[in-house]
């Protein structure tokens, strides 16, 4: 039976390895057949700034790939306005909402793991 | 006719974001009026790790988190450990440092019900006591950290 996971992430790429292994979870808990939301808070927000190809693998092209198997991906809107970050700076599909829509996917959630240190 | 205290977010759209606390005191105050106060029970525990100043935002970031489990009729615990035990300190003011102070967000969490726990091993190394703390914190040993863990829906760490 499908279960819901939602992923807090709070790191951006490349300072760790979080960015990069939360996308990955979320890739894998959706091929898994679970329902998976995907919080993108504090600098985790920058994680879908990473829009150009790259020539090795990147975390906003498995952000790409999440939201393809249809993983939900939402970003902060505070922390996105804190950083500049506007819609039109980060991958398509991926809204920039409240602190409310993060607390409803934990409401709905049978798991919640973080990404942060 | 309780005041709406989730926002849209087009209503949150705004440089400083934050949850509205004092909208939520007033609900809270007629609903403590009415006999009509009182949480759903999905309980959510915020483990604070960072220190108040100078770790990205994490801790701005959790309290904000817990003020909004705490609009939407959930309960809400925050434990404080490693560095994290900083977050309760009364008086502190980070003002001459350039930074914004935090502390009326947590003293807007523990007024709105939010309960706020420091681990003492946390506080013992770095030389701080119960005394240290702002009324209504309190002072847990690591047996309570673990059922706090199990007790609570979910859990999100800063």
């Amino acid at each position: 039976m499908a279960k819901t996971l939602t992923i807090l992430l709070n790191r951006g790429p490349y300072v760790s390895e979080y960015a990069d292994l939360a996308a990955r979870l979320a890739i894998k808990a959706k091929e898994k057949g679970h329902n998976v939301n995907l919080y993108l808070y504090v600098d985790g927000v920058w994680a879908p700034h990473i829009k150009a190809e790259k020539p090795h693998a990147n975390v906003g092209q498995r952000l790409r790939e999440a939201l393809e198997k249809g993983v939900n991906v939402k970003i902060c809107n505070r922390c996105a306005e804190a950083r500049d970050v506007v819609a039109a700076d980060v991958i398509d599909g991926i809204p920039l909402v409240g602190l409310f829509d993060f607390i409803d996917w934990i409401k709905e959630s049978d798991k919640v793991v973080t990404f942060t240190g | 006719m309780a005041e709406e205290v989730n926002p849209t977010a087009e209503e949150e759209e705004c440089p400083e974001c934050v949850i509205d606390t004092e909208a939520l005191k007033r609900r809270r105050a007629e609903q403590e009026a009415n006999g009509s106060a009182g949480s759903n029970g999905d309980a959510v525990l915020i483990l604070l790790t960072r220190g108040t100043y100078g770790h990205h935002d994490d801790a701005f970031s959790a309290v904000q988190v817990g003020n909004a489990v705490l609009a939407v009729e959930q309960s809400a615990t925050m434990l404080l450990l490693d560095d994290g035990v900083y977050f309760g300190v009364k008086g502190q003011d980070p003002i001459d440092l350039g930074l914004p102070n935090n502390i009326h967000y947590i003293q807007d969490f523990l007024d709105l019900g939010g309960r706020m726990l420091a681990l003492r091993s946390s506080l013992e190394k770095r030389g701080l006591t119960q005394e240290d703390l702002l009324d209504g914190v309190e002072v847990i040993e690591p047996a309570q950290m673990v059922r706090e863990v199990e007790q609570h829906k979910a859990s999100v760490t800063f």
